[in-house]
C-alpha cells in the first residue's frame, strides 16, 4: 500500500471512527442493521416464548455445594429468625399470650419427655439464630471484599457451621 | 467403483484359490478371538444424556435420559472424548458444541456429574459402577439436546460495552501506554473464554437473568472499569446503578466454584460493589449541579 493511500485512509479513519463522539450516529446507523443489545435481549424473550423450547433442570440436578447450602440456610434461618420476632412482639402485645409460652415451656420440662430431646428442641431453637449470626459476619467480612478466594470460602464456612453448632449448644446447655 | 473390487477379487480368485482361503479363514479366527478378548476386558462406563429433539412430535416431544455405554479401554480420558465416541459409534443424533478440546474455547460447557465444567477438560470417572449424568448448562433454553441458547448471555455481554472507550479523540492511532502494575490488575480477568459455567451456576441468575447480569458479564464490566488506558470509568459504574443489574448477587459464591479457568467472579463482583458504594458517596457529597 503507498505512502499516499495509507496516510489518506488514516485521515478517513481519524474522521468517521466509532471512538469519535462526533461520528456516533455513522457507528449508530451501521449498527442498526444488528440492533442494540437491549433489541437482542428483547428477541431472545420473544421468541423462546414462542416456542416450546424445555428449560434445562437446574435445582433438580445442581450438585449440593457448601457455598450454595450455606447461602440458602442464612436465607431460611433469616426468615425464621423473622418470623420469631414477629411472635416475640406479638407475645408482648397479645393479653395472655406470653404466659402461654411460659406455660408450654413448664409442661414440656414436666413431661416424660427425655433430656436429649428437650436438648434437642432447644438447639431447634436456638441454632438458628447461632448460624445467622456467624454466617452474617462472615458475610460482613465479604462485603469488604476479604476472604473471597475459593478455599477462604470454603474454611470460614466450614467453621461457620461448626461454631453456630457449638454456640447453639453452649447457649442450650448454659440458659436453664 | 464396486466394479473395480469385483475385477480385483476375480482376479484373486483365479491365481490362488487356496491361499485366498486359507487367508480369509486366518483372518476370520484372530477376529473372534479378538472380540471374545475385548468383551471380557471391557470397561464400560454407563453416562446417562440428557436428550431432547425439537423435531419431536407425539411421546417423544418431552426432554428424556438416554443411557449409553462407552468402553473406557477405547476412549480418550476426558467427557468430551465420550461424547464424540457415542456420536460416532452408536448415535450419531446426540447433538452438542465443541471446538478446541484443550479448554479455551468455552464451547463444550456444560452440566456433567452435577456441576457446570468443560467437557474436554473433565475427566471421566473410572469408577464403573456409578453412572455419569450430563446435562446442558442449567435454566438455559434448549435448541437441542446439550445445546442452549446463548444469546441472553452474549447480549448482556455487549452491554456492558467490552471496548477501549476513550474520550480524548487527540490519543488516536497512538499507543496507549501502561505500567506493569496497572497491567498487573488485569490478570485474573482477562483470561475469561465467556463459557458460561458460572452464571448458569448461579441460583441468582437462574430466577433473574432477564435483568441480573450474571457473573461473567460482571468480571467483564470490572475488567473494563480498573483498565487503566480506559475513561470511560463512571458511565461504566453509572450503568450498574439500578437494584438488579448488579445487586441480585447475593454471595452465594457458586461462581468461583464452577470456573473452569479457575478465575474468581464473586471476588471481582465484590469489588465492583465496593467502587459503587464510594462512587455513589462521591456523588452524594459532590452532587452536580442542576442543568440551566
Amino acid at each position: 500500500m503507498s505512502i499516499i493511500t495509507r496516510v489518506a485512509l488514516r485521515k478517513s479513519y481519524g474522521v468517521c471512527n466509532p471512538m469519535n463522539p462526533a461520528c456516533s450516529q455513522v457507528y449508530n446507523s451501521a449498527l442498526k442493521s444488528t440492533g442494540s443489545a437491549q433489541q437482542q435481549m428483547d428477541e431472545f424473550w420473544a421468541k423462546n416464548k414462542e416456542t416450546n423450547r424445555p428449560m434445562s433442570p437446574h435445582l433438580t440436578i445442581y450438585k449440593p455445594q457448601l457455598t450454595s447450602m450455606l447461602s440458602i440456610t442464612h436465607r431460611a434461618t433469616g426468615m425464621m429468625l423473622a418470623g420469631a420476632t414477629c411472635a416475640f412482639a406479638a407475645a408482648t402485645v397479645i393479653p395472655g399470650a406470653a404466659e402461654c409460652a411460659l406455660q408450654t415451656a413448664n409442661y414440656l420440662h414436666g413431661s416424660m419427655l427425655g433430656s436429649l430431646v428437650l436438648f434437642d428442641i432447644k438447639m431447634c431453637l436456638a441454632w438458628p439464630l447461632t448460624f445467622h449470626v456467624c454466617n452474617g459476619v462472615r458475610h460482613l467480612i465479604w462485603d469488604s471484599a476479604s476472604g473471597l478466594s475459593l478455599s477462604s470460602v470454603y474454611t470460614t464456612g466450614w467453621a461457620v457451621l461448626l461454631s453456630s453448632l457449638v454456640l447453639a449448644a453452649l447457649f442450650t446447655l448454659v440458659m436453664q | 467403483m464396486s466394479s473395480g473390487l469385483r475385477i480385483s477379487r476375480t482376479v484373486m480368485r483365479s491365481s490362488s484359490p487356496v491361499l485366498s482361503l486359507l487367508t480369509t479363514q486366518t483372518l476370520r479366527c484372530s477376529a473372534t478371538a479378538a472380540a471374545q478378548t475385548t468383551e471380557q476386558n471391557q470397561r464400560l462406563k454407563t453416562f446417562s444424556i440428557y436428550r431432547w429433539n425439537p423435531e419431536a412430535e407425539g411421546d417423544m416431544k418431552l426432554p428424556v435420559m438416554h443411557k449409553y455405554q462407552v468402553d473406557l479401554n477405547d476412549c480418550g480420558p476426558m467427557i468430551l472424548d465420550a461424547l464424540i465416541k457415542i456420536k460416532n459409534e452408536q448415535d450419531p443424533t446426540l447433538t452438542f458444541r465443541r471446538s478446541c478440546r484443550e479448554g479455551i474455547c468455552g464451547s463444550c460447557a456444560m452440566n456433567i456429574g452435577g456441576t457446570n465444567t468443560l467437557a474436554c477438560l473433565a475427566r471421566i470417572d473410572t469408577n464403573l459402577s456409578k453412572k455419569t449424568k450430563i446435562y446442558p448448562l442449567p435454566h438455559m433454553y434448549v435448541v437441542k439436546d446439550l445445546v442452549p441458547d446463548m444469546n441472553n448471555f452474549y447480549a448482556q455481554y455487549r452491554s456492558i460495552e467490552p471496548f477501549l472507550k476513550q474520550k480524548d479523540a487527540s490519543k488516536l492511532g497512538k499507543e496507549n501506554f501502561q505500567s506493569v502494575e496497572d497491567r498487573q490488575k488485569l490478570d485474573g480477568l482477562y483470561e475469561c473464554i465467556l463459557c458460561a459455567c458460572c452464571s448458569t451456576s448461579c441460583p441468582s441468575y437462574w430466577w433473574s437473568s432477564d435483568k441480573y447480569l450474571g457473573p461473567a458479564v460482571l468480571m467483564q464490566a470490572y475488567r473494563w472499569i480498573i483498565d487503566s488506558r480506559d475513561e470511560y470509568q463512571k458511565e461504566r459504574l453509572d450503568r450498574m446503578n439500578d437494584p438488579f443489574s448488579l445487586y441480585k448477587c447475593h454471595t452465594i459464591m457458586n461462581c468461583t466454584k464452577a470456573c473452569p479457568k479457575g478465575l474468581n467472579p464473586g471476588l471481582a463482583i465484590a469489588e465492583l460493589k465496593k467502587m459503587l458504594a464510594t462512587h455513589n458517596s462521591a456523588e452524594v457529597a459532590s452532587p452536580k449541579p442542576a442543568a440551566q
